[in-house]
């Protein structure tokens, strides 16, 4: 199931990239943008602060980018709405050969593919605040994603010295599901006063080598992104075990001053 | 009064314990029912101690001390001069509550009895006792002599001054204790869980597989361990009890 990442030639033909979506994650890909030569085009619509680079151009239309560009990436999970508002602009204005990775989290490529006219070319991508930092991402592939737009996918990745697994086209994938539920349970155990903040990020990073506390970490994801993937897998499943608690819905509501009422 | 710490239990937990007591200096009295267990319990502490002086976290001194620190024994009513007794006995409930009463009954009034259970009421424990202030949860990691964190459990009438005792003690053992209220699972069980609940489910959906979960976790999480070789490290029968608990 696994791609390896072998030895692979690294493309060195001009190129350039599209990001946008989620503000926390242009920030986050344009970081790893910035250690390529690329042209990287930034749409948005506020500008995010992001180190100085000649090839970062930021644009509020897509009419200034080029039509012809090796990938767009498509990072939002917080609206689909915005969402799919951006993939239809993007097939719209990009040659059918550029291809579209875009974050499928909060729901399928399967589901994205019902807007393309071209689908071969989407493929879905874990995106979610913090996890670039680490060394792998996940891919996952549409009912109609051609195996070389996957290849190619894997070959930028390998360029940032990421390894890439491709996983099943399911909401959440496999590290931001696990990841929001144990946040979301943290949030229930707060709730219920099991423990302080504090004693619960402790607990959880020595008494099980967690990397980081749970409520710290959802802190830095944002917990509207958390909330994001924990409606989405409630409305997937309807299962109880996936309903965000009422605490979680209030942190994400204030998600930008959380600090000042966690519990 | 001579410090006493009783242990009960020489197994995996009960033999950390009573290492980690008699490293901060405390005299041992580590009790089981089976001398095999507790032949079985020294030889692991034994090996522990040594290893530490070889990966030079130990002086040898500080090993051989805390080895002539504990004593062991059969003999059930030898723990009445503990000042603290820590309880490490299988987990089941009639058996904890026979040792609570008999406790109970031969502790000087002072003495805490606290317990290392990971899936059992402190309240309901404490209550077969009349010392319902002094009996307070102490829950140790796997494996207990390396695992920085205790939770500290206070029982619906466990005093403050059992918690503060139980807390400073926790430190003076080298430890780093959080306060958990009296819920199933405390608080690492219980917000562990989905963390081998999920890695399941996605396994049986076909979304991964095991050893790409794992490396996943690891790789994109920055997880030291997947959640299927974690399974395997404690146990699926264990992490099946602890699971049970929380869900009943
Ligand atoms: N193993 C873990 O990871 C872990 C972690 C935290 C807490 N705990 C808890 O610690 C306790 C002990 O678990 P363990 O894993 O060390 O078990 P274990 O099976 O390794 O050891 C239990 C010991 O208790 C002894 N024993 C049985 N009945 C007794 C009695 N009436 N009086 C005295 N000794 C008796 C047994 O002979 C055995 O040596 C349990 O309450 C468990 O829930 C276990």
């Amino acid at each position: 199931m696994g791609m390896t990442t072998k030895k692979r030639k690294s493309q060195s033909s001009a190129k350039s990239f599209l990001i946008c979506g989620d503000e926390e994650l242009v920030q986050e890909y344009g970081a790893l943008f910035s250690q390529s030569e690329a042209d990287v085009y930034i749409w948005h619509n506020r500008k995010p602060q992001l180190p100085k680079r000649k090839n970062f151009i930021y644009t509020r239309t897509l009419s200034r980018v080029p039509k012809k560009i090796i990938a767009a990436f498509e990072l939002s999970n917080l609206s689909y709405e915005r969402k799919i508002g951006n993939i239809i602009k993007i097939e719209n204005h990009c040659a059918k050969e550029s291809l579209i990775i875009s974050s499928s989290v909060t729901q399928t490529v399967t589901a994205l593919t019902a807007h393309l006219q071209y689908p071969h070319r989407i493929i879905g991508l874990g995106a979610f605040p913090s996890l670039l930092q680490n060394d792998l991402v996940e891919l996952c592939r549409g009912p109609f994603t051609q195996n070389d737009a996957l290849k190619t996918v894997g070959d930028i990745f390998f360029d940032f010295k990421k390894e890439v697994s491709l996983v099943d086209d399911r909401v959440g994938m496999v590290m931001p599901r696990i990841l929001c539920c144990l946040i979301n349970e943290a949030t229930f155990a707060l709730q219920e006063e099991v423990a302080s903040t504090e004693g619960i990020d402790t607990a959880m990073k020595l008494g099980t080598n967690y990397p980081q506390g749970p409520v710290e970490w959802g802190e830095k994801i944002g917990f509207d992104h958390v909330l994001s993937i924990m409606d989405a897998l409630y409305f997937d499943t309807g299962e109880e075990r996936y309903r965000p608690s009422p605490l979680l819905r209030k942190l994400a509501a204030g998600a930008d001053f959380a600090s000042r009422f966690l519990p | 009064m001579a410090n006493i710490i009783g242990v009960i239990g020489a197994g995996t937990m009960g033999s950390g314990i009573a290492q980690v007591a008699a490293l901060a200096g405390y005299r041992v009295l580590l009790y089981d029912i089976e001398r095999s267990a507790l032949d079985r319990g020294l030889d692991v502490i034994c090996k522990n101690l040594d290893k530490g002086v070889e990966k030079q976290k130990l002086t040898k001194e500080q090993s051989e001390k805390a080895r002539q620190k504990i004593e062991t024994t059969v003999d059930f009513i030898l723990l009445k001069n503990s000042t603290t007794v820590i309880e490490a006995a299988v987990e089941r409930f009639d058996i904890k509550k026979g040792l609570f009463q008999r406790l109970d009954e031969m502790l000087p009034h002072e003495s805490i009895i606290a317990t290392n259970t990971s899936s059992l009421s402190i309240t309901a424990l404490g209550a077969v006792t009349k010392r319902t202030d002094r009996v307070v949860g102490m829950h140790f990691f796997n494996p207990a002599h390396i695992m920085k964190l205790v939770e500290i459990i206070k029982g619906k009438e466990t005093s403050h001054t059992t918690i503060s005792r139980i807390t400073s003690l926790t430190k003076e053992f080298g430890k780093t204790p959080v306060l958990a209220s009296d819920t199933p699972g405390f608080i690492v069980n219980r917000v562990a869980r989905p963390f081998y609940g999920e890695a399941l489910r996605i396994l049986g959906e076909g979304v991964s597989d095991i050893a790409e979960i794992d490396r996943i976790v690891k790789k994109s999480g920055g997880f030291k361990m997947g959640p299927f070789e974690l399974m395997d490290l404690i146990g699926i029968d264990v992490n099946l009890s602890v699971s049970k608990s929380v869900y009943e």
